[in-house]
């Protein structure tokens, strides 16, 4: 079942204990989890703040409850003639403010409000040669934009722009001797970046490219045994953030004991299929 | 008790910015209990100390003030400019993330209630300890673009030319206006450039562009140190390429001068990404501009590229085993393959280096101007490689060797 570059993984990702190289990486502890510990987790979240209802009006169909027009409106009123959009009126750029906006409307089912072509073409104006994209045209590549960007793609039927091979290589190299991801190149693994990467692999069909395995182990060694909760490496503290992406990742590796995670939105499944959403195309060669 | 606490901290810290407006540094001193009666900050010589214990109380005293008085229910208390210029320093000095600290002192800034170059000021030191704060450099870039607005505002004032030149998007009419600079500020020479100038000349006041100019070449310094604090800084960076975009209008001069001024930052730097990336960066905003750096400094992008290729390619003899400097090695070939007129390779390489992946045609036109002489050839270029995944070199020098002369073969398949 391996395919060649599962195969081409094993052979150049060197071992990072006899080499003594300057790969930037960690080694799992022998102690760390290696089963993944839900019931923890789940407490973990159900003891941390005290806000939740402001995030789950979609989860639980009740968007209703918000002013529609008049978040459309505002969302809306973001979005610059070049086609970027806003974070807020201060004015600051980035692709993530792209992807941000577009998924709300697209959840509110309102897309047709902003100008799509403008807005694909400002993200498409920040796609480097490696096939990643950065914050702004002739920024740095970086997962976590690139999840973005890739998302927004998705979402606006235009995926068909991205070199997938291209990506994928860039993306897949993403992955270091301890089976972690990485952010951009030289930096060290991160389990929020087994969304990022992960996810953006998923959507333009390059899963199989990653040796999941590996990941999974990291992923798992992540967890606090005694509070629940995932951190971003072995040993660190644990938040709600690197929490959710560590599951969401796991879901995406198939996981069966989470339920399976939309890789545009991450959302469950069903949440976004209930909205008829689910209709971007994947090219899985 | 706590919150009396808090206040004479907040007291003692504006004091001390009282004593010393110049603090050029500060941290936090790993002192975890209050030692006896004394003020937890110490001041030495425009560094400013904070002691563990008391950053937490001084923290949460200034942001539940300052987060009270920004709910505006009637139960709000007054505060007077003051004091929230005080309060978001104390809170945003710890956390600088918080952006509702940050867009209080714009609103200030709009009253007219904090110049600009303090919060210029107040971000600089904030970068010493914080050097990856993305909000801190948001914020800097939206105090650039009101320095940008207010040179060409009065410059509307004091000219015929009236009609504000902000009107579609500020900073990017800074290709069309004179900048009246003296000797030492040439920076900005570039918006003074003859061939950009189809629209309406402005003339900017002396004084503020002569305080934007002393800023800018001071921010792109700024960015240097935060990148030199944290490795692979990527908000240092974007931002710096921001300046050089939006702030120096991708001036020539400028990003030859920044080409220089990195080569030597690099050399200290060879596992920084980001680093190189910026020289991509560089690279590819010149190769756009390659009539004019052809006439006004007698330079071809290709003998560049080339020199950055012979560059990046000594690096990695020198310094084996750092990905950096292969994915740099990756972009130069990848911009010298793409820019030279070889049709078929064109059409089948999707995408181009220089300009993005999605301006195909711009490259064809600009290969056809530089038809050069660059040497290299695909399968040169594999078989060096390959020499050194045989060669008994380091062995993630051999990984990456084998990767790059993979990522070759796939890039430009024969």
């Amino acid at each position: 079942m391996d395919s060649p570059m599962e195969v081409k993984n094993r052979q150049l990702n060197p071992d990072p204990v006899s080499c003594g190289t300057p790969v930037k990486d960690v080694i799992l502890p022998d102690n760390a989890p290696k089963e993944l510990l839900l019931q923890k987790h789940a407490d973990y979240i159900a003891a941390y703040g005290n806000k939740k209802d402001d995030y789950i009006l979609t989860l639980y169909d009740a968007v209703d409850e918000i002013d529609i027009d008049n978040l459309v409106k505002w969302v809306v009123s973001m979005q610059q003639e070049d086609g970027s959009f806003y974070g807020d009126k201060w004015g600051e750029v980035d692709t993530r403010f792209s992807f941000c906006a577009t998924a709300c409307l697209t959840l509110l089912g309102r897309q047709d409000a902003m100008n799509v072509d403008k807005a694909v073409e400002f993200v498409l104006s920040c796609m480097n040669f490696d096939g990643g994209f950065g914050c702004r045209p002739g920024s740095e590549s970086h997962s976590g934009q690139i999840y973005c960007c890739v998302g927004f793609l998705a979402i606006t039927g235009h995926l068909h722009n991205v070199d997938a091979d291209r990506l994928g290589w860039w993306l897949c190299e993403r992955q270091l001797p301890s089976g972690g991801l990485n952010g951009r190149p030289e930096k060290l693994p991160d389990v929020c970046y087994s969304w990022w990467v992960l996810a953006s692999m998923a959507i333009i069909g390059r899963l199989h490219w990653i040796d999941k395995e590996k990941l999974r182990r990291f992923i798992l060694a992540c967890q606090d045994e005694e509070t629940g909760g995932f951190a971003d490496r072995p040993g660190d503290m644990v938040d709600p953030f690197h929490t959710l992406f560590g599951l969401a990742g796991l879901s995406l590796l198939g996981d069966k004991s989470v339920l399976p995670v939309n890789p545009v939105y991450c959302m469950p499944e069903d949440v976004i299929r209930k909205l008829s959403l689910n209709n971007y195309e994947v090219d899985e060669r | 008790m706590e919150d009396a606490r808090g206040r004479r901290l907040f007291s003692d810290l504006n004091h001390a910015f009282k004593k010393d407006p110049l603090i050029d540094e500060y941290d936090f001193l790993p002192v975890k209990e209050p030692q006896n009666n004394a003020s937890p900050l110490l001041l030495v010589e425009h560094k400013l100390g904070l002691e563990l214990w008391s950053v937490r109380l001084l923290f949460q005293y200034a942001y539940t003030r300052l987060l009270t008085w920004r709910d505006r229910n009637c139960h709000s208390p007054f505060l007077d400019p003051q004091e929230l210029c005080h309060l978001s320093r104390a809170v945003l000095l710890i956390n600088p993330d918080c952006y509702t600290a940050w867009n209080i002192r714009k609103e200030l800034t709009e009253s007219g209630d904090l110049p600009l170059t303090d919060d210029l000021r107040l971000g600089c030191l904030i970068l010493t300890k914080f050097p990856k704060s993305a909000e801190t450099f948001s914020h800097r870039r939206w105090i650039f673009q009101k320095l940008l607005e207010h040179c060409l505002s009065s410059s509307n004032d004091s000219s015929a030319s009236t009609e504000a030149s902000t009107d579609n998007g500020g900073l990017l009419c800074m290709e069309g206006i004179d900048i009246a600079l003296g000797p030492d500020a040439s920076v900005l020479q570039n918006c003074a450039d003859g061939s950009l100038g189809r629209r309406r000349h402005t003339v900017l006041s002396l004084e503020s562009s002569r305080l934007l100019a002393e800023n800018l070449q001071q921010e792109l310094s700024i960015c240097e140190r935060a990148a030199d604090k944290y490795a692979s800084n990527y908000h240092a960076w974007t931002h710096r390429e921001w300046i050089v975009q939006y702030c120096f209008n991708s001036s020539l001069q400028v990003m030859l001068a920044e080409l220089d001024r990195t080569r030597t930052w690099t050399l200290k730097h060879v596992s920084d990404h980001s680093g190189f990336h910026y020289r991509q960066f560089l690279l590819s905003n010149i190769s756009r501009q390659a009539a004019r750096l052809h006439r006004q400094y007698a330079m071809s992008v290709s003998s560049l590229l080339e020199a950055e290729y012979s560059f990046v390619c000594d690096l990695i003899n020198s310094f084996p085993g750092h990905e950096a400097l292969w994915y740099h090695r990756r972009f130069t070939f990848y911009a010298i393959m793409t820019s030279r007129p070889q049709p078929c390779e064109e059409t089948r390489v999707k995408g181009d280096a220089l300009n993005g992946a999605v301006r195909k045609s711009d490259s064809q036109k600009r290969s056809r101007l530089e038809s050069n002489t660059v040497s290299l050839h695909i399968q040169d270029e594999v078989e060096a490689v390959e020499k050194v995944v045989n060669q008994g070199s380091e062995i993630f020098q051999k990984t990456l060797a084998k990767r790059y002369a993979e990522w070759v073969k796939q890039t430009f398949p024969e």
